[in-house]
């Protein structure tokens, strides 16, 4: 086990020098002008300053150079050209946190609701609930995100009151943001969940069970849950992974100082180093949750054992 | 009765009647081919056919849409704006007085043909790679995982606007952009699938019968990973039309004057307290598609699954 | 009926899940949904007063010399104070009152400002402001090191800021002297009136050398970081949510500061800002939105105050392309669609149609550009009359530029400057009336702002937009120098050569140069018929500011070019 997560940790590592060195060029590539996003109306004497203050007439390669330099040494991600004077790393520190704690949250209902709105299709298969359940997740996949916002805001927050509007700090702020969040999701995993308890009651052991006189509940908990959760496990890191990317979408809407508002931000400013710095971010979580990914094959389904495909 | 005393036989008192009675012995029902099959079992889930029946509706809708209400989807006509639907305007007029009728018809069009030009593309690509990855393992699995990665970390956004840029704001180029990263998810769907059944006996079998890998991957081990694709590829098409909604909704979507579902959505959520209606029917329009999509998918996975024969 | 009642059966749905994240979120969610009822807190406590304001954008700096975009402007125009202060007398007019400096004289000559600082005068940390901290704030904002995009404004009338700036001469040249602890004086190159003006613009105003040179390059990016001497100090400042202001306590004047405490919050979707506002969460926005103007207003929270900006935008040819080298042809499609029709249709109106460049705030000498325009007042209606065949213009110009006599050959490539819905749906209004009338072609190019303005400078455009606002004055030429030869939308950008390019940009420089209201006059009257018909740029539209304040709150004054500081701003109990 020590020698597979040793191997996976310098496949992380190669892999996120590429990833770093492949966006670095494409983000030079794009076009637009950070300069021109933070100053609309600038003679071009100074604008020529600002170019050179960051470095932005130097040619590509001496930049990549400088820049992975601090990277690797510093483990400086670099800084903003449109919000002067902060660095990549403290835009990243305070907007991760934000967008984490919504998305986790969203994240444990998501799953636990879900995986039984999941299971009790399941075991309901073809009847009225299952029925139901379907339409009811189908409509909520449906709704485009800003959508969904949109009613959000305009229903529970501004004609009845029950949470605010928008904003950000107190526990109440979570609410439509969480919700808005969790439903497309809950849809989701209900839906690979039926699909897959589906699969497991079609299986021989689960029949060995009912014969041997398994009572409903140990049959749903020890036996299904455990074979038929498999899909949802592999996807739950990678939904963890993803939600330090935030969602600009529900940020924007709420007002909440997130991930996904400085991204889209960052990459119609085109600030190269804030983008660059939250594609780095992006990749290490991914990257990341990945590894669990495939640990958690191991441990979930007796039948995969990660240390003998790895040699 | 004659017969029944009569206790030597001639070779006269047989007759040839060849193999037709054994094989109507083995075979009790007429012969099917496995499509007949699925196609025979997903008409007997009722609420797949009338996913099908939606889907076909919505596209002779599209199709035709705009031919029937005789409109143009992009005349701007504003002493028309913001009219409640009715016999002329069936979905009522827009705040520039454009009929959204034909609007809808016409953006359906785009939306489709994105939702679904994208969901073929990672569905190839993605289970062909993650089939390779999950059935080879070793070398190949993990060098095939780290592309995965890379191409999976790419910023996304930067690179639509690098190729919108590169070759114009057309739809090839969003549909490129949009599968560029997309298969990685099926890739791994189905890798994660391949590595769980590769090691259960039917494989054994084949591989003991002396099948090459490309035979047990895709007679074998394809099919069995076929529940969660079809899955997979039902929730794609959806989050491949709302992709593109987002990407309308920061400006990086189709083109003006072209319009999508996700477009028209993005603009009309600025009406909703003001016209609700706007909004409602090309949402409406989105909901019955992707609804079509899963009831037929759903029925799919339940006809294809081997384990869920009967 | 329908759509309601769709509505409705997906929020029960939603509702049901909001009820599931409440309790998911844990017990600190219950115990503290009774504290907060979302409504800014000000019923709460009787004595304090505190404001809550919104913003539209998000803050990127609160270093004074580097602010320049408005919402930075007005983020940290409560927490530094210039040398004068700028503010609005019973009549609406913009006077000078004293700021960090008591009083000033001026030299016979007009070169030399004595400042004399308040006695009092104090940064947030209790230090006081002295002559030391002006020149030093002065200095920075002319270091080619730093580079403010700002203070080009002040640097032909500084003695020698151009040569500090451009690197020339050492920064102690710089015309801004200390002569004692509390007096200053700044050495004009030559004599000029708007230099007190000037003065008053955040780059301009005063930060503490000693506090500054502690942060080093981090000065101005987060909350412990910024310091000045203004009414208010920042306690907290999150990217994308907003920041926390409290009253400084040594500030010179905190007689005149009532407000105890100010938040200013980002909101950058519209809906969200207008719900709130009709709410009552939010005492003081700009918006301005087609869609919720009239919902807001009607809840009659607010006093409503729309001003005209010194703001204009244009369409701009690019006039080295072959298809817009003939005048005639740029100058049909300036006249080919109605602006009042294009404001009221496609801008809802919150927008003025410019038929010149000047907007109507426009002034010469004392008297308003409309008033003494005569007929160069709207001269794009004169030249309506003058070619009322728009279609025929466009072909006889198309004959004379060798483009044939087809005009559906001609193919437009148009670049917007943003990606918004507003800019959509402007484009497609565009695209169907200039079709229509003129029988061209015209292709919408969806493009970033950023990545238009980048088109632009390098060319790479066909039609494009374009847009200038001024906040320093409101003379005509501040608007008219820009299309000049050397200028920002000049020959580089746009192409506009010949004879009337030339004499065009010997108008525009005269303008610059002196101070004659008369002179100016004749100057406008020459330049503003010359540019319009020649249509390298043609004016589409000028901007408004539509400021709300809730009728609860006083003193507050909205004036495009005032940067509010919330000084003798009282909030009363409803």
């Amino acid at each position: 086990m020590g020698k597979y997560i040793l191997k996976r940790f310098i496949y992380a590592v190669i892999a996120l020098a590429i990833i770093a060195s492949v966006s670095f060029f494409l983000i030079c590539m794009k076009p637009g002008d950070p300069i021109v996003a933070k100053v609309q109306q600038l003679p071009d004497s100074s604008r020529q300053v600002l170019i050179a203050k960051y470095g932005l007439d130097q040619p590509m390669t001496t930049r990549f150079v400088e820049y992975m330099k601090g990277l690797i040494f510093e483990g400086n991600l670099g800084d903003s050209i449109v919000y002067e004077g902060r660095t990549v790393n403290m835009l990243l520190k305070t907007s991760a946190v934000v967008s984490a704690k919504i998305g986790l949250i969203a994240i444990a209902i998501q799953v636990v609701i879900g995986v039984l709105l999941g299971i009790i299709q399941a075991l309901n298969r073809e009847k009225l609930g299952d029925q139901i359940i379907r339409v009811l997740v189908v409509l909520a996949i449906c709704i485009p995100t800003f959508v969904f916002c949109a009613l959000l805001q305009y229903f529970v927050a501004f004609k009845w009151k029950l949470a605010p509007i928008m904003g950000w700090g107190q526990p109440i702020h979570y609410v439509l943001p969480v919700a808005a969040y969790s439903i497309p999701g809950i849809a989701t995993y209900s839906k690979y969940m039926r699909t897959s308890t589906v699969g497991v009651m079609g299986e021989d052991y689960i029949q060995t069970a009912i014969a041997k006189g398994c009572s409903q509940r140990r049959l749903v908990f020890r036996h299904i849950l455990r074979n038929a959760i498999l899909p949802i496990v592999t996807m739950v890191p990678v939904a963890v992974g993803n939600v330090f990317g935030g969602s600009m979408v529900i940020e924007r809407f709420f007002s909440i100082p997130g991930m996904g508002q400085h991204y889209v931000k960052a990459v119609s400013d085109s600030d190269p180093y804030l983008i660059l710095g939250m594609a780095i971010f992006f990749a290490l979580m991914y990257i990341i949750s990945l590894f669990f990914v495939d640990i958690l094959y191991g441990l979930v389904d007796p039948r995969i054992r990660i240390t003998k495909n790895a040699r | 009765m004659e017969a029944n005393s009569k206790l030597i036989f001639e070779s006269d008192d047989f007759e040839v009647v060849g193999t037709k009675g054994l094989d109507a012995e083995k075979i009790s029902k007429p012969s099917i081919t496995f499509w007949s099959d699925v196609w025979r079992r997903f008409r007997a889930n009722k609420l797949s056919v009338v996913g099908l029946i939606i889907l076909v509706l919505v596209v002779l809708m599209v199709c035709f849409g705009p031919m029937i209400s005789g409109k143009d989807y992009q005349f701007i006509d504003y002493n028309m704006k913001n009219i409640k639907p009715n016999g002329t305007y069936w979905f009522g007029t827009d705040e520039m007085g454009r009929d959204i009728f034909t609007r809808v018809c016409y953006g359906g069009r785009i939306s489709i043909i994105i939702g679904i030009a994208c969901t073929v593309v990672s569905f190839i690509i993605g289970s062909a790679l993650g089939g390779i990855a999950g059935y080879l393992g070793g070398v190949v699995d993990d060098f095939l995982m780290r592309v995965i990665e890379i191409i999976g970390s790419i910023p996304y956004l930067v690179l639509i606007v690098i190729l919108s840029f590169v070759l114009g704001r057309s739809m090839f180029a969003l549909v490129f952009a949009m599968t560029i990263t997309a298969w990685t998810g099926t890739a791994r769907m189905v890798r994660g699938q391949v590595m769980q059944l590769k090691q259960q006996d039917f494989v054994a079998a084949a591989t003991a019968l002396g099948a090459s890998p490309a035979r047990i991957i895709v007679k074998h081990l394809l099919p069995n990973t076929l529940g969660i694709i079809i899955v997979n590829l039902t929730l794609s098409i959806p989050s491949f039309i709302f992709s593109e909604s987002f990407l309308s909704y920061i400006g990086l979507g189709v083109q003006p004057p072209e319009t999508s579902w996700g477009a028209l959505a993005s603009l009309y959520q600025t009406r909703l307290m003001f016209d609700p209606y706007q909004l409602f029917f090309p949402c409406l329009m989105i909901v019955l598609t992707v609804l079509s999509f899963h009831l037929i998918g759903d029925g799919l996975t339940d006809a294809l699954d081997p384990k869920l024969r009967k | 009926m329908k759509a309601k009642k769709w509505l409705s059966a997906l929020l029960a749905a939603a509702m049901c899940v909001t009820l599931l994240a409440g309790c998911g979120g844990g017990g600190d969610t219950k115990k503290e949904e009774g504290g907060d009822s979302g409504d800014g807190g000000s019923s709460a406590s009787s004595g304090a007063q505190e404001l809550v304001a919104a913003d539209t954008a998000d803050v990127t700096t609160m270093d004074p010399i580097q602010t320049s975009m408005l919402t930075d402007q007005r983020a940290s125009a409560p927490v530094y104070e210039a040398l004068m202060r700028r503010e609005m007398d019973e009549n609406g007019e913009l006077i000078l009152v004293p700021g960090a400096a008591e009083s000033y004289e001026v030299s016979d000559d007009e070169l030399v400002y004595t400042f004399h600082l308040q006695p009092e005068g104090k940064f947030s940390n209790g230090d006081p402001v002295t002559a030391e901290d002006v020149v030093y704030s002065f200095q920075r904002a002319f270091d080619p090191n730093l580079a403010s995009p700002q203070s080009w404004q002040l640097e032909d009338m500084i003695l020698n800021a151009r040569d500090c700036f451009e690197g020339n001469k050492e920064l102690s040249e710089l015309g801004v002297k200390a002569i004692d602890d509390m007096t200053v004086e700044i050495t004009l190159a030559t004599p000029n009136p708007n230099f007190l003006t000037v003065s008053t613009f955040p780059f301009a105003r005063i930060v503490s050398k000693k506090f500054v040179e502690e942060c080093g390059d981090k000065f101005g990016s987060s909350a412990d970081m910024v310091m000045g001497s203004g009414p208010f100090k920042v306690v907290s400042w999150e990217p994308g949510f907003g920041s926390v202001y409290e009253p400084n306590e040594y500030y010179w004047d905190k007689e005149n500061v009532h407000i105890t405490k100010l938040t200013r919050k980002v909101v950058t979707e519209v809906s969200a800002l207008a719900q709130s506002m009709m709410n009552k969460e939010i005492d003081i926005a700009l918006m301005n939105d087609t869609d919720w103007n009239d919902m807001v207003d009607q809840t009659g929270y607010y006093d409503v105050k729309e001003t005209p900006e010194m703001s204009t935008y244009f369409f701009i040819f690019n006039c080295e392309n072959p298809m817009f080298s003939n005048w005639k042809v740029r100058l049909a499609i300036s006249l080919a669609f109605d602006r009042d029709r294009y404001v009221e249709e496609a801008y809802g109106n919150k927008y003025i149609p410019a038929y010149s460049f000047e907007p109507q705030i426009a002034t010469v000498g004392d008297s308003l550009w409309v008033d003494v325009a005569g007929d160069s007042k709207d001269y794009l209606k004169t030249l309506a009359e003058k070619y009322p065949d728009p279609k025929a213009l466009l072909l006889e110009g198309m004959q004379e530029a060798g483009l044939g006599d087809d005009p559906s050959a001609l193919e437009i490539k148009y670049t917007t400057l943003g990606t918004t819905e507003a800019v959509k749906k402007a484009a497609e209004w565009m695209k169907q009336e200039l079709e229509a009338n003129l029988g061209i072609k015209l292709n919408i190019e969806l493009t970033e702002t950023n990545v238009a303005y980048d088109q632009i400078d390098a060319s790479q455009y066909e039609l494009a937009f374009g847009g200038w606002g001024v906040d320093s004055g409101t003379e005509p030429w501040r608007l008219l120098r820009l299309f000049g030869k050397e200028e920002y939308y000049g020959e580089a950008k746009v192409h506009w050569t010949g004879e009337k390019a030339d004499r065009y940009t010997e108008l525009v420089t005269e303008m610059q140069q002196i101070f004659d209201p008369d002179r100016l006059l004749e100057l406008y009257k020459e330049a503003e018929p010359l540019v319009l018909e020649e249509a390298p740029v043609t004016p589409v539209y000028c901007s408004k500011q539509r400021a709300l304040v809730a009728k609860n709150v006083s003193g507050y004054q909205a004036h495009p070019f005032l940067l509010p500081d919330y000084i003798g701003v009282e909030k009363t109990a409803e």
